[in-house]
């Protein structure tokens, strides 16, 4: 048996001899697929891992508890029994006011300890004011603020009974909260401090946050879940790091899903798209089979050696693919990371690759498996009349039949395998959409190739004739390579496709209509003025809400204890500590928004109940479902609301949301005040907007979104590059499989070229011939993959991905004219080097 | 498979290598059967030669193929050593083969991969021949071509092609050897000297010989003289 083995092996190294660079091409366009799937799922797996780094900094740690009101012994021993390292914060609107004079401000203050944050950082200007604030030297305050108030670092600033120092601008700071509420700017200084000037005396709206970090391997939603019920009932909020995670990686998953597909596809491309050649290469060797049988070689260990070659393909090719991704990798997460804050850190990914030449080797093999089946029944007496054609009898056409299925399986499994979807459902579907390309792909261009050749047959000149005939003759495999570019086709174009809806979809974050400059507390009256403004800089008015503000007078929670209104749970929801919803008026949706459940409702007849939408996070949070009735005082006005429907707000859309929607006419437009963003181009722009309108609207407050932007710039910077280069290692798998299913049906040409030349043809008109192959060949393919992918794209992007279906018409165009010239070229090679052959070296080397 | 045992006796002496017992062979073209082979019989004797001659499409390389288990027939048996061809699996009579027939082709089928010497090793590397390098530097030595073990059969010309693939057929030193038209793709005198080199082994080694030849004098030379038409055995007329 090992004998055995190592005489196959040494045969199958021997027998590969001249045609090494033939099956290295193979192992090429193997490599080019494999390390597609390698390369984008490191950078995925790479990307994903920031994002989760990233959600931590943004929080500062795993989880952070809060109350609306100190934390009472019990609580305290709660927390402590959870483990892992605490730091506590205070937060709570107050007003601030310079000691030279001016106008008060609103602002939340922040008190922090020492040990916070746990991950990420708290940047300021200048660097190292952090350590001043610590030592109680002042207080570090947002950009906004201090050029809405005209101050200077080391100005003296009263808060409450406090009277202290701006020590320093705070650019980033990790933290609790994102929403409405946080529009105000925010002031940190540290937890002592605040005790010692005694700032919470007297004050209701005061919230507490216990910061945790846990150790590393602690699975935060489990304990989580475990403790729902004392965080419960001791009335504590709960935020992980891993609930934002969550809602980034949403984004990150639906891209990481495109990538997978698509190099999912590249590496079926890359080795199915070879198995035509490797089968035709196997094929080749017919006689020599038939020989070795003759000689007393058993079926079984000429099987070996032509097994052992087709495996090696796909596990060399695999290993050489496998480590060109690795290194693909590396070089895209550090192009990327310059372009990016993420901080992507590369991950090893052995598994992926391990699995990934396993899948490779398995492919290979099962995709040859029609070719062994013909081998494996192959009589040895081709040996001695070469010319006699296999066999044929019912029960080899039964087990071709099997082999096809088994190599369908095989695809089927391979496709599986390397699929890295989370479930098998959603594996399968990536399988079935590979397998339908296949299957449409083919038969496509079995009509194409059909209606060619009957076109042929009214075709005037003899060159161009024969050229088309060409195609319908079985031993050119016409069919196989026009599946196999088509295919190429197909996945480049499908990707362009999808990448364009995608970009579409993703990338409008970055997209001058998306808000990230918001201005807050603009007066009805000011909003002409204001937009003006915007205006003479460049910016545009991007949107322009009514907001009211609005306290909820719940009946079914008596307000026993006003100030732990609305719940303690309400940690999301910052508006909690003011007390207050911030809620807004208009007819329809805004683009990131969806309707959950319910119905939209736009008109209120002006008496009885009114129809509302609540943000469906928050209708969660507080257990309101559709039908709910809601009491609220607005400006000490009663008003009866019931919920209507439920919105969900995309999350990639940053942009001011309300909590409620009303339908218009509920609310006077004088009533409240309105909500204007704009599109800053970067943060420099940012902060001249904010610092024009403190000077010329000093009651309007100007937030920066530019953080929390920025981090969705950088998933979307991360899927553009991803799929960009995605699309390149496309181009190379599809010209790799088409150089080798030209290289082999090169014996058969150089047969017929020389069969002609020794008939007497002109190699002009030989020439011909195959240039009109050749095109034609390129031609049908570029044209089934072009029509398939048109209309897989059309199918994914809305059933699945749920991304407008967006032709870019200079990608696919120049696609479908580069393969028919690619055909030509290669196969222009391919014909110069045959009529440079002498006819002796076909009559020497015969195979 | 020990020869000694498998092997049939005939009239005290002379042991019987291969019997044909009313050997059929039909191809199936459409609803039609093609009879290609009917009913030959005939024995071959241990250490004798056997020329089989005939005009091409007589059958005679499917009577070959037939007596060498490459093929099974519609009817009738052949047997090889004492064994039913027919009652062997492919992998057994891959291994009969390997080890006790040789075979020379028309057309040489010399794997272009491989070199001359390698070529001549292979039977015996298969069959785990632990100096299958030194006895296929012998054996090239014998047919002359010592100097070209290293050259691909491209390299070779016919008659060196056919020299080297008659030490390939010898190498596992087989007890019986197949030789279809081994002179049909070359000229005369080559022809001679590919002929006269199988009976000079034959003589040496003791090899029986079953050989196809359009050649009538080369035929004359064989013990046994089979004279085929239209797939069956006609009476060999004295010229
Ligand atoms: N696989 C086959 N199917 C149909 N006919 C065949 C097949 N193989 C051989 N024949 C026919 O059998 C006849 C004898 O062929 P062959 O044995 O090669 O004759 P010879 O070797 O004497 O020239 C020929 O007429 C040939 O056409
Ligand atoms: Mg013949």
């Amino acid at each position: 048996m090992f004998r055995t083995l190592t005489w196959a092996l040494a045969m199958a190294w021997r027998d590969s001899r001249r045609e090494r660079g033939r099956l290295f091409l193979f192992a090429v366009a193997v490599a080019a697929g494999v390390g597609a799937v390698v390369a984008v799922s490191g950078f995925g797996r790479s990307v994903q891992k920031s994002i989760s780094y990233q959600a931590k900094s943004l929080l500062g740690a795993d989880m952070v508890v809060s109350s609306s009101a100190e934390f009472t012994a019990s609580q305290e021993r709660f927390l402590n029994s959870i483990g892992g390292e605490q730091a506590h914060e205070v937060a709570f609107a107050s007003l601030v006011r310079p000691a030279k004079g001016g106008a008060a401000r609103l602002v939340q203050v922040r008190g922090i300890e020492s040990a916070f944050p746990f991950y990420g950082r708290i940047e300021t200007v200048p660097q190292g004011s952090l350590d001043g604030m610590r030592s109680g030297r002042g207080l570090l305050a947002d950009a906004a603020l201090i050029s809405q108030m005209g101050l200077r670092i080391g100005d003296a600033i009263h808060i409450g009974g406090l009277k202290t120092e701006i020590w320093g601008t705070l650019t980033e700071a990790p933290g609790e909260g994102f929403g409405v509420g946080m529009m105000v700017p925010r002031v940190y200084m540290t937890l002592p401090d605040i005790y010692r000037a005694s700032l919470l005396k007297g004050r209701t709206m005061v919230k507490h946050h216990a910061y945790f970090r846990l150790p590393p391997d602690t699975d935060v939603a489990a304990l989580v879940e475990q403790r729902a019920d004392d965080f419960r009932e001791l009335e504590l909020g709960v935020e992980t790091a891993k609930a934002r995670e969550l809602r980034m990686g949403r984004v990150w998953k639906n891209t990481a899903a495109f990538l997978n597909l698509a190099s999912l596809l590249a590496a079926l491309l890359g080795v199915t798209g070879i198995a035509g050649a490797m089968q035709l290469h196997l094929l080749g060797r017919t006689e020599r089979i038939a020989t070795l049988r003759c000689i007393g070689v058993s079926p079984s260990a000429a099987f070996l050696v032509y097994a052992i070659q087709a495996v090696g393909v796909g596990v060399g090719g695999g290993v050489l693919g496998a480590g060109a991704g690795a290194f693909m990798q590396n070089a895209l997460t550090v192009v990327l990371s310059r372009f990016i804050l993420l901080d992507v850190r590369i991950e090893p990914v052995w598994d992926i690759a391990a699995l990934a030449v396993a899948a490779a080797g398995l492919v290979s093999f099962l995709s040859c498996t029609p070719a062994f089946i013909q081998l494996r029944h192959l009589s040895p007496f081709q040996a001695l009349r070469p010319s006699v054609p296999g066999k044929k009898n019912t029960r080899k056409e039964t087990s071709a039949w099997a082999a096809y299925t088994l190599a369908g399986a095989g695809i089927v499994l391979g496709s599986l395998l390397l699929a890295p979807g989370e479930s098998w459902g959603q594996k399968s579907v990536f399988a079935a959409v590979c397998c339908g390309a296949f299957a449409i792909l083919s038969a496509l261009v079995t009509a194409g190739i059909w209606g060619t050749c009957a076109m042929a047959r009214s075709g005037k000149s003899y060159a161009v004739r024969h050229g088309l005939a060409n195609l319908r003759r079985p031993q050119n495999r016409s069919h196989s390579v026009a599946v196999a570019l088509g295919f190429s086709v197909f996945v480049i174009c499908f990707a362009a496709l999808v990448q364009r809806g995608f970009e579409d979809k993703l990338l409008q974050p970055g997209e001058p209509d998306m808000s990230n400059v918001v201005l807050v507390d603009v007066r009805p009256a000011q909003v002409p003025a204001v937009a003006r403004l915007l205006q003479s800089m460049g910016l545009p008015l991007l949107e322009s809400s009514p907001v009211v503000s609005l306290r909820l007078a719940d009946p079914a929670k008596p307000a026993k204890d006003e100030k732990k209104h609305p719940t303690s749970r309400d940690t999301k929801h910052e508006s909690g500590w003011l007390g207050e919803y911030k809620a807004t008026w208009r007819e329809a949706l805004t683009t990131g928004e969806k309707i959950a459940a319910g119905e939209w409702k736009t008109r209120y007849a002006g008496v009885g109940v009114i129809p509302v939408s609540v943000e469906s996070g928050l209708a969660a949070d507080m257990g309101w479902d559709i039908g709910t009735r809601l009491d609220f005082t607005h400006g000490g006005r009663p008003m009866k609301v019931e919920i209507a429907s439920l919105r969900s707000v995309d999350w990639m859309q940053i942009r001011p949301n309300f909590h409620f929607v009303f339908p218009p006419g509920v609310f006077d437009e004088l009533d409240g005040s309105f909500m204007l963003s704009t599109h800053a181009r970067n943060t420099e722009q940012s902060g001249q907007v904010m610092a024009a309108v403190s000077r010329e609207f000093p009651t309007v407050s100007a937030v920066d979104l530019g953080l929390a932007m920025s981090l969705v710039d950088d998933i979307a910077r991360s899927v553009r590059g991803g799929a960009r280069f995605l699309a390149g290692l496309m181009i190379v798998v599809g010209l790799a499989v088409l150089l080798a299913s030209a290289s082999a049906s090169q014996t058969e040409r150089l047969r017929e070229c020389i069969l002609m030349r020794t008939l007497g043809m002109p190699s002009k008109i030989v020439k011909t011939i195959f240039a009109v192959e050749f095109v034609a060949v390129g031609t049908v393919a570029s044209f089934s993959g072009a029509s398939a992918a048109l209309g897989g794209a059309w199918l994914v992007g809305r059933y699945a991905l749920g991304i407008p279906f967006a032709v870019p018409v200079g990608t696919l165009v120049a696609v479908v004219f580069a393969v028919p010239l690619f055909t030509w070229l290669s196969g222009w090679v391919i014909t110069a080097d045959l009529l440079k052959r002498s006819p002796m070296d076909v009559l020497r080397y015969g195979q | 498979m020990s020869q000694g045992s498998s092997t049939s006796k005939e009239s005290g002496s002379k042991v019987l290598l291969l019997v044909a017992d009313g050997l059929c062979k039909s191809f199936s073209s459409g609803q039609a059967q093609l009879p290609v082979v009917r009913d030959v019989s005939f024995r071959l004797a241990e250490k004798t030669t056997c020329a089989i001659v005939g005009p091409s499409g007589s059958g005679k390389t499917t009577l070959l193929g037939l007596c060498a288990g490459l093929d099974t027939p519609s009817s009738g048996r052949a047997i090889l050593f004492g064994h039913d061809l027919a009652d062997m699996s492919e992998e057994e009579r891959a291994a009969l083969r390997l080890k006790n027939v040789g075979f020379i082709f028309q057309n040489f089928q010399l794997i272009p991969t491989l070199t001359a010497l390698e070529n001549v090793m292979l039977p015996a590397e298969v069959l785990g021949t632990a100096t299958a390098r030194k006895d296929a530097m012998d054996l090239l030595a014998a047919v002359g071509l010592v100097d070209r073990a290293h050259h691909y059969p491209g390299e070779l010309s016919g008659g060196e092609q056919q020299r080297t693939s008659i030490a390939r057929a010898f190498i596992n030193r087989p007890r019986i050897l197949f030789a279809d038209e081994p002179t049909g793709n070359l000229d005369a005198d080559t022809s001679y000297s590919v002929v006269s080199l199988l009976y000079q082994v034959h003589k040496l080694l003791g090899t029986t010989l079953v050989l196809v030849t359009h050649n009538i004098d080369l035929a004359k030379a064989a013990d046994q003289l089979l004279r085929m038409e239209a797939g069956r055995i006609v009476p060999d007329l004295p010229a």
